[in-house]
């Protein structure tokens, strides 16, 4: 099968930020990728990109094979870092929502997830706390059956419960076909997910592996690993 | 994909304007009442004029609120879900750039539509019944007579209303545009994107003023047959102009969103 | 299955070790049918991915059989079970006995002191 995601000489630079340079990458299909590096290291920069929402200065990216539009939108399933629904929407008309634009929304899978969670229909967002806006929008993208989903820093500001039930989500929702890309800094709760990790420092790639060779090879966790890397 | 887009702009702009386009009516027919049949069970001709000129000062600040609050409603929301948080869910709808753009073209200059005539309607609910239908007779047959008169003096007139109606019609789509090109310039900054909004709009409006009073002079100079044909050539002039404009701005802006995204 | 990974060691490595424990300990009983990749990556918050080695493993070293359409099973012969069953307790005795030696414990004493712990136990 193809790669779901080929960099090749990626580029993005602000201004007088460059915030990626040279990266090239190629991420397999049915794999759970963790994007690591500390903050300004250009993983959210790497994942707007990925989503459609920055063009590289130079070179190029590419999901399923296509340049970011209206097709890889359709195969791409983005969790941004902050809330970014409708405050004054009910629970039912995100579904709605939802499955109106994307045709891989899988209504009931939500509607599931969210009832689990004791999450009613009629309840506004605008009523919720900050960990049940995450958890809602975490559930709405992840029952889309999309080919690639980018989750942008899912577990930052959340108790442990939610960590937990945010990891088990993605690991339930794995698919041979579809990869999921979760970038953070928190490496420790996340690493026992992860099938590969990508080392992000200062905008370039420093490492590529799968989590179970840098144990084998280095005798640490990734997050050990991750802590001498980026020694500040 | 459209329709959808317009679907929920629609309802997002509606639940704030319908309610004021609502008041707007109510108070008018209140106005109607207080004017023409309730005298609030009073004699006192003193406090019955103070009822009615409340009545109609909240009527008249509930038109300009009814004013403010579309253009506001409709630019505010161009705003938040083309250039902050909900940018996020917008751009990563698997929509063009130019579905996205003319979604919100077309949902706005729907309710700039609404908003007029409900402020129409709501001025003829300020007129009693019969008044109003004696009226609405005696001004159709004013309008028969004008037309007579000038199919007398061989003056075609429906060029002349063809071409308005055009030009009303068409600085719909290009006042909008000119927010949303602002707005989208705007954002290319990296602080104070509102300002710079604000200030890009300030500019584009003394753009335009230039464009029309350079081609008010070049006007002036040009020999003309009649009045007929200078009064028309401008008409069209005008049109074309709006037209340019709103086309320029179109595509200005959907490059910019296309190209030059840059969420905050 | 209480299911803690130690963070220096490769994951597949330790999940395999739990299956096999959980294995030749009679948990999983010869012949019954082993949860699926999906269930135990859940259950153990793991990926499934590192589960599926695990497994596969689990089927190289003779204890699990894997059938196409039905599943995983651990494998009916007991033989093998116990095998590895030795296999595995005799590490953990040569890792004791090098952690005592460390400590300057000889057989002798060690002898006394796990009948003694035996005898408290009870």
């Amino acid at each position: 099968m193809t790669p779901i995601l080929t960099c090749t000489g990626l580029s993005k630079r602000y201004g007088a930020k460059q915030a990626l340079s040279g990266v090239n990458l190629t991420v397999p299909r049915g794999r759970i990728v963790g994007l690591l590096g500390p903050n300004g290291s250009g993983k959210t920069t790497l994942i707007k990109i990925a989503a459609g929402l920055l063009t590289p200065t130079e070179g190029e990216l590419r999901v399923g094979g296509y340049l970011p539009g209206i097709e890889t939108k359709r195969i791409v399933s983005y969790l941004p870092e902050r809330t970014y629904l409708n405050d004054w929407m009910r629970v039912r008309d995100l579904l709605k929502y939802f499955s109106d634009f994307y045709a891989d929304f899988r209504v009931d899978t939500a509607r599931q997830m969210l009832s689990d969670l004791g999450i009613g229909d009629n309840m506004r967002l605008r009523t919720m706390s900050k960990g049940t806006k995450e958890k809602v929008q975490l559930i709405l993208v992840m029952s889309r059956e999309a080919e690639l989903y980018l989750l942008d820093e899912p577990i930052g500001g959340v108790d442990p419960a939610t960590r937990d039930y945010i990891l088990r989500t993605i690991i339930s929702h794995y698919s041979e076909n579809a990869t999921v890309i979760i970038s953070t800094h928190l490496i420790a709760d996340v690493e026992q997910v992860l099938d590969d990790v990508v080392f992000l420092k200062e905008g370039q790639i420093h490492t590529v592996s799968s989590v179970d060779e840098l144990r084998e090879e280095k005798g640490k966790s990734v997050d050990a690993l991750f802590r001498e890397v980026f020694r500040c | 994909m459209l329709g959808k887009l317009m679907k929920y702009d629609n309802r997002a702009i509606g639940r704030i304007l319908l309610p004021v386009y609502g008041g707007m009516i109510l108070l008018a027919l209140l106005n109607n009442l207080v004017r023409n049949f309730w005298d609030f069970g009073t004699d006192d001709p003193m406090i019955l004029k103070i009822f009615q000129v409340i009545t109609m000062v909240a009527y008249v600040l509930v038109i300009f609120v009814a004013i403010f609050t579309t253009v506001f409603t409709i630019v505010s929301r161009f705003y938040k879900d083309m250039t902050r948080d909900e940018g996020y869910l917008t751009h990563t709808l698997p929509v063009g750039s130019s579905t996205l753009l003319g979604a919100k073209l077309l949902s706005g200059s729907l309710w700039l539509i609404i908003g007029l005539a409900a402020g129409i309607a709501s001025v003829f609910c300020l007129i009693r019944p019969d008044t109003l239908s004696a009226a609405l007779r005696n001004f159709g047959a004013f309008v028969h007579q004008v037309i007579l008169i000038l199919e007398e003096a061989k003056i075609s007139w429906v060029p002349y209303l063809v071409e308005f109606i055009l030009l009303f019609v068409l600085t719909i789509p290009e006042s909008l545009l000119a927010f949303y090109l602002a707005i989208a310039i705007g954002n290319l900054a990296n602080n104070h994107r509102v300002l710079a909004a604000i200030g890009v709009y300030t500019l584009i409006g003394i753009a335009k003023q230039t464009v029309y009073t350079l081609l008010g002079i070049i006007a002036e100079h040009l020999e003309w047959q009649t009045m007929t044909e200078m009064s028309l050539s401008a008409l069209t002039a005008l049109i074309v102009v709006s037209l340019v404009f709103s086309v320029a701005s179109f595509f200005v802006t959907r490059f910019l969103f296309r190209h030059k995204l840059n969420l905050a | 299955m209480n299911w803690e990974f130690s963070p220096d060691r490769p994951i597949y490595a330790q999940v395999l070790e739990q299956l096999a424990a959980a294995i030749v300990s009679g948990r999983y009983r010869p012949g019954e049918r082993l949860p699926s990749v999906r269930e135990l990556a859940e259950a153990a918050a793991v990926n499934p991915n590192t589960v599926q080695r695990a497994m596969a493993e689990l089927e190289q070293c003779g204890l699990a059989v894997g059938y196409r359409t039905t599943g995983r099973f651990v494998t009916g012969d007991e033989a093998v079970i116990r095998k590895m069953r030795e296999q595995m307790a005799s590490e953990k005795l040569k890792a004791f006995d090098r952690s005592m030696e460390r400590l300057g414990v000889g057989y002798e004493e060690a002898k006394e002191m796990l009948s003694k712990w035996n005898e408290a136990r009870k």
